[in-house]
């Protein structure tokens, strides 16, 4: 598997149509209460996103994400670290083995929450 | 959903999913892609976990390629720039001890010491654990790596993760790759200025 980017662009729970279902905690809205228009939900800061698949190799992205409105956010290229290693490989192998497959200011990433997403109190 | 993409317009990556949100605030997301474009189509899941500022003080012990293990203390100090401090102190065969300056990337963290002869980095894996390393670049050569706990880190439950712990090398690798990208840059400019 090649992973040449990833998540350049994330759409979550309603955006754009179609998607999973969002969720909240454990708590589902009444069913009379519509969802909100779109979401209100901190989701700046710090976050590690792990991707990976059925073959051996997995992917880490780090981001500081930024929150440019109700519902979108984004990290800049110099703010988003993407690496690569096979799975099932120890720390400290990690650490001996040259060759870096981590690379910086190498992508942006941009995402939406979406509208039907639910917020509890 | 929707899509993503793109380097080098070869491969492109589609992305959905769902989050978790408590008090209003984003805990979790994940879901599952697509890829195509490459040479062969691919997909498979994704999870991601907010991190928590690295902040307080970490004790363990690191080692090298089976080596006595070391007692480490590490201060760290991240500030709103995702900027970082850390004072180690520690019993390594050429250090007690030094300070170092970076920078934060989500879970991740890297800097150098003041005149660049030592690297140090960790990645989060708990709100009150990290993979810690350091490793020489000149002078006396050594490294050691090892896990770190806090008793005074606060935070949401994250999820240990193998896969962060595996990928600290490479966070280290590509900081030292940056490093020396700004080294070039700052060479650049100072022939340019020489030039003016």
């Amino acid at each position: 598997m090649k992973w040449t980017t990833v998540f350049a662009l994330l759409c979550l729970a309603g955006c754009g149509g179609g998607g999973g279902s969002p969720t909240s905690g454990g708590n589902n809205p009444p069913a009379s209460i519509p969802p909100p228009s779109s979401s209100t939900a901190t989701v700046q800061g710090q976050w590690t996103f792990t991707g990976n698949d059925d073959q051996d190799f997995q992917v880490v992205v780090f981001a500081n994400l930024s929150q440019s409105g109700a519902s979108t956010f984004f990290a800049s290229p110099s703010s988003v670290a993407v690496c690569m290693a096979q799975q099932g490989v120890s720390a400290q192998q990690a650490v001996t083995t040259q060759g870096s497959t981590c690379g910086l200011d190498t992508v942006p990433l941009d995402g939406t929450l979406g509208a039907n997403s639910v917020t509890s109190a | 959903m929707n899509v993503a993409a793109v380097n080098g317009g070869t491969e492109a990556v589609t992305a959905t999913g769902t989050f978790t949100v408590a008090n209003n605030i984003v805990t979790a997301m994940q879901g599952s892609w697509t890829s195509s474009g490459g040479d062969v189509p691919d997909s498979g899941n994704w999870t991601a976990q907010p991190n928590v500022a690295f902040n307080g003080t970490y004790n363990g012990t690191v080692n090298f390629n089976g080596s006595m293990p070391v007692n480490v203390m590490l201060v760290l100090t991240q500030d709103s720039n995702y900027g970082i401090t850390g004072a180690i102190t520690l019993n390594d065969p050429c250090y007690v001890g030094f300070n170092f300056s970076g920078s934060v990337v989500g879970g991740g963290f890297g800097g150098y010491n003041s005149d660049k002869s030592i690297l140090a980095g960790g990645v989060q894996t708990s709100p009150s654990e990290i993979t810690f390393a350091y490793q020489s670049r000149s002078g006396c050569a050594t490294a050691g790596v090892g896990i770190l706990t806090s008793s005074t880190a606060q935070g949401q439950v994250l999820q240990a993760s193998e896969h962060q712990k595996a990928l600290l090398s490479s966070v280290l690798n590509s900081l030292e790759s940056k490093a020396k990208i700004a080294e070039k840059q700052k060479e650049q400019l100072r022939q340019l200025l020489g030039k003016s």
